[in-house]
C-alpha cells in the first residue's frame, strides 16, 4: 500500500497541472491554523507535528535547509507579535513574528505555500541583528484589520504600489509611488520615517554590544554618519515616506531585483513580497536634491540584502510598511531562483 | 542517462579539441606566480577583458557567482604590500592572500585561480571586509612559510593532506591531541594572530583567562561551536615547503550553549556563537617535521548551509 502511494503521488507530481487537483483547498482560517503549525513545531523541533508535503521545500535566509537545522534546531519559543497576508486563490500566507533562539528574540518572516492541505514552500527570512524590539511587542493598530467598507484599494492597486514602492526607490522618485500622506515605516523594529531619534536608537542595541569575539561579521547596517542639517541629516530622518525618496538618499542602493514571493491580501488590503537589495558600493558618497553631500552609510561595499516587506494600503495608497532584513553577501541566490 | 553523456560526450570531445591542443606542457611555480600577477593587475585595474577566462569560467566573490567586472571588480581602489602567493603546478591552481583597498578602506583578499591550459576556469575570491575584525597592515610573509624543507625530510602530498585533515578533525572532536601540533604553532586569522595572544585570551584550566596555544585553544572547548567542517577542498600542495592550501566550510548549527573543556570545566557559549551560520576560511598550513607549525587564514561570514560553489572539488 505504502509503495503504491508512493508511486501514485510521485505520478501526481509529474501529471500535476498547477490549477489541477493539488489547487489550493486551504481558506483564511485553514492558512492560519497551518501557520500555527508550522511555528509550535518549529519551536518543539519537530517538523512531523506540521503538514509538510513530502518534497517541501524550505530555505532560511536563502540557503536550502533541512526541517530540523537553522531556527528549527534553536527555536526555543514564540512571542506575540504577528502580522499576516492570506492569499487562499494562491494558497499562500506570510508572517512576521518574533522568535527566541535561545531566549534571545529574532524576528522571523514566513513565506508558506500551502497545496491540498500540505506545506510545500516554506521560505524564512530570519533578522538575528534587531536593535531593539520596543516596536515589536503588538503589530501596529491597522494591521490585523480587514479594510474597511468603502475602501478603494483592489489587487491592481496592491501590485502597482509595490513595483512603484520599488522603482520608486531606485529612481529617489516619489511620483512612482502613491502614498498615503500618512505612510510610515519599520525596518527591523526601527521606525525609520518621522523620527528625529533613529540615529540615538541606533546606537541603543539592547542588552549592550555584541560580546566580543573572532568572529567575522557580515556587512551589517551601520549608524549613517550625517550631517545634523539638511536632507541628508536629522532633517531626513525626520522625514514621511514620500518626502525621504525625494531628497535623494536612497541612491546608495543599486537596485532591488529579483523582486518576487507576491502574497496579495485582498481582505485586509495588504501585500507581501520579498525583495533583493544590492548595493554594488560604485560610489563612496552621493549628491542629494538638495546639493548636499551623502556618504554611502555603508562605505562603499558590494552586499545585498534580503528583504520581506509588508504593505497595508488605504484606499488604494501605501499607508503602512514592515520591511524584515538580513545582509548577504553580494550576487547570493535567492533559493528560489527556478521558481517564479 | 548514459545516452545522454555519450551524446555530451561527443560534443566535448569536439568542442575540447582547440584547448587540448593549447595545452602547454604545464604551467609551473613560475608561471602560476605571473598568472596570479596577471589576474591581480588586472584587478586593481579593473580591466576583466585583459584575462583569458574560460567561457565557462566559474567565478565567485565571497562564495557567490559575480561576474568579473562586478563587485570588487569595480570597487577595489588598490593592492597594498602584502602578497602570500602559493602555487601547485600539479592541480594548475595558484593562490594568494593579498592586501587591497577597497573604495579607500584596507581589506584583506584571498585570490584561487585554477589555469587550465591558458585559460582561467575558476576564479575564487574571498575579501575580508573590516567589520570588526581585520588587520591589513601586514607587510612580511612569514619567513617559516618560505622555508625549503630539505629533500630527505620532505613528505608525500597525501601525507601532507592528511596531516592537515586531523586539524579539522581536532576542531570537530574538541581534542587538541587528534592533531599533531608543534609547540610553537602560532595561528594567524584576517591578518590578526589569534594564538598566544592576549586579547584573544581564553579560560584556563584554572578558569583565569591566559594566552593559548594552537593545542590548547582546542582543549579549552572554545571551539565547540563549530559544528562541522565541510567542505574541506585541498587546492594546493607544496611538498618542497610543507605547504597545503585549501578552502573550508565551518559550519556552526547555533545548538551549542556550553563549551567544555578537555578538563571538564563547563563555561557558557558566547552569545554571538549561539546562532545558526557559516564561515568560509581559506587557510594555509606549514608543516614542519610532521607537525602542524603554522597557520594563515583569511574568512568571511556566510548565511547557514550557504551551497558550496565548487561542491565536489578537491576532497581529500
Amino acid at each position: 500500500m505504502r509503495a503504491l502511494l508512493a508511486a501514485t503521488a510521485l505520478c501526481a507530481i509529474a501529471l500535476a497541472q498547477p490549477a489541477g487537483a493539488n489547487a489550493p483547498t486551504c481558506d483564511r482560517a485553514c492558512l492560519e491554523k497551518t501557520l500555527d503549525a508550522y511555528l509550535a513545531a518549529m519551536v518543539a523541533h519537530d517538523p512531523s507535528a506540521a503538514p509538510f508535503a513530502r518534497d517541501a521545500r524550505f530555505t532560511e535566509n536563502t540557503a536550502p535547509i533541512a526541517l530540523t537545522d537553522g531556527l528549527w534546531a534553536t527555536a526555543t519559543g514564540m512571542e506575540d507579535y504577528r502580522i499576516t497576508a492570506a492569499d487562499p486563490d494562491g494558497g499562500q500566507i506570510a508572517y512576521v513574528g518574533v522568535a527566541k533562539e535561545h531566549d534571545r528574540p529574532v524576528l522571523l518572516s514566513l513565506r508558506l505555500r500551502v497545496m491540498g492541505g500540505r506545506i510545500t514552500e516554506a521560505e524564512s527570512v530570519v533578522a538575528r541583528d534587531v536593535i531593539h524590539f520596543r516596536n515589536l511587542r503588538q503589530a501596529r493598530a491597522g494591521w490585523a484589520a480587514d479594510l474597511p467598507a468603502g475602501d478603494t484599494t483592489t489587487p491592481t492597486d496592491m501590485r502597482a504600489g509595490v513595483a512603484g514602492y520599488f522603482d520608486g526607490i531606485e529612481q529617489s522618485d516619489s511620483s512612482l509611488v502613491r502614498f498615503d500622506p500618512a505612510c510610515q515605516r519599520l525596518e527591523n523594529g526601527l521606525q525609520t520615517t518621522d523620527n528625529p531619534n533613529l540615529l540615538r536608537e541606533m546606537m541603543e542595541r539592547e542588552g549592550g554590544p555584541s560580546a566580543p569575539s573572532p568572529l567575522p561579521k557580515p556587512p551589517a547596517p551601520s549608524p549613517v554618519e550625517e550631517k545634523p542639517e539638511g536632507a541628508s541629516g536629522g532633517g531626513m530622518l525626520s522625514l514621511g515616506c514620500a518626502a525621504q525618496f525625494d531628497t535623494g538618499a536612497f541612491q546608495f542602493i543599486s537596485d532591488i531585483a529579483p523582486r518576487r514571493g507576491l502574497v496579495i491580501d485582498k481582505e485586509k488590503g495588504i501585500a507581501f513580497g520579498l525583495f533583493r537589495f544590492n548595493h554594488r558600493g560604485l560610489h563612496t558618497s552621493y549628491r542629494l536634491a538638495d546639493g548636499s553631500e551623502m556618504a554611502d552609510p555603508f562605505g562603499g561595499q558590494p552586499w545585498s540584502m534580503q528583504m520581506a516587506e509588508f504593505f497595508k494600503f488605504r484606499d488604494g495608497r501605501i499607508w503602512l510598511v514592515e520591511a524584515i532584513g538580513t545582509p548577504l553577501p553580494f550576487g547570493a541566490p535567492t533559493g528560489w531562483e527556478n521558481d517564479e | 542517462m548514459k545516452i545522454f553523456r555519450g551524446i555530451c560526450g561527443a560534443a566535448a570531445l569536439v568542442l575540447a579539441m582547440p584547448t587540448a591542443a593549447q595545452q602547454q606542457p604545464g604551467c609551473d611555480r613560475a608561471c602560476l606566480t605571473a598568472q596570479m600577477d596577471g589576474f591581480l593587475a588586472a584587478l586593481a585595474g579593473h580591466r576583466p577583458g585583459d584575462l583569458p577566462f574560460a567561457v565557462d569560467a566559474r567565478n565567485t566573490q565571497n562564495e557567490m557567482p559575480v561576474k568579473p567586472g562586478d563587485g570588487i571588480w569595480a570597487t577595489i581602489t588598490g593592492l597594498k604590500g602584502y602578497r602570500h602567493v602559493l602555487a601547485d603546478p600539479r592541480t594548475g591552481e595558484v593562490a594568494a592572500f593579498v592586501s587591497i583597498e577597497e573604495q579607500g578602506e584596507p581589506a584583506l583578499a584571498t585570490v584561487r585561480l585554477k589555469v587550465s591550459g591558458a585559460q582561467i576556469a575558476d576564479s575564487e575570491i574571498l575579501i575580508a571586509r573590516n567589520n570588526g575584525f581585520l588587520n591589513a597592515g601586514q607587510k612580511q610573509v612569514k619567513p617559516v612559510f618560505e622555508a625549503v624543507v630539505p629533500a630527505g625530510k620532505r613528505l608525500s602530498r597525501d601525507k601532507l593532506i592528511a596531516i592537515t585533515d586531523t586539524y579539522f578533525e581536532a576542531i570537530e572532536q574538541g581534542d587538541g591531541d587528534v592533531a599533531p601540533f608543534h609547540p610553537q604553532c602560532n595561528r594567524t586569522e584576517n591578518g590578526v594572530q589569534t594564538t598566544n595572544n592576549a586579547e584573544f585570551s581564553v579560560p584556563g584550566a584554572d578558569s583565569k583567562p591566559e594566552p593559548m596555544g594552537c593545542h590548547d585553544q582546542i582543549e579549552a572547548g572554545i571551539f565547540n561551536y563549530i559544528t562541522e567542517i565541510s567542505p574541506r577542498r585541498y587546492h594546493i600542495v607544496d611538498p618542497e615547503r610543507g605547504l597545503v592550501f585549501g578552502m573550508f566550510r565551518f559550519r556552526h548549527d547555533g545548538t551549542v550553549t556550553e563549551a567544555r573543556g578537555a578538563d571538564g570545566a563547563v563555561r557558557p557559549m558566547v552569545p554571538a556563537a549561539k546562532r545558526p551560520f557559516d564561515v568560509q576560511v581559506s587557510e594555509l598550513f606549514k608543516i614542519e617535521d610532521g607537525q602542524i607549525r603554522e597557520i594563515e587564514a583569511v574568512m568571511i561570514e556566510l548565511p547557514y548551509r550557504t551551497p558550496d560553489a565548487f561542491a565536489g572539488d578537491n576532497a581529500p
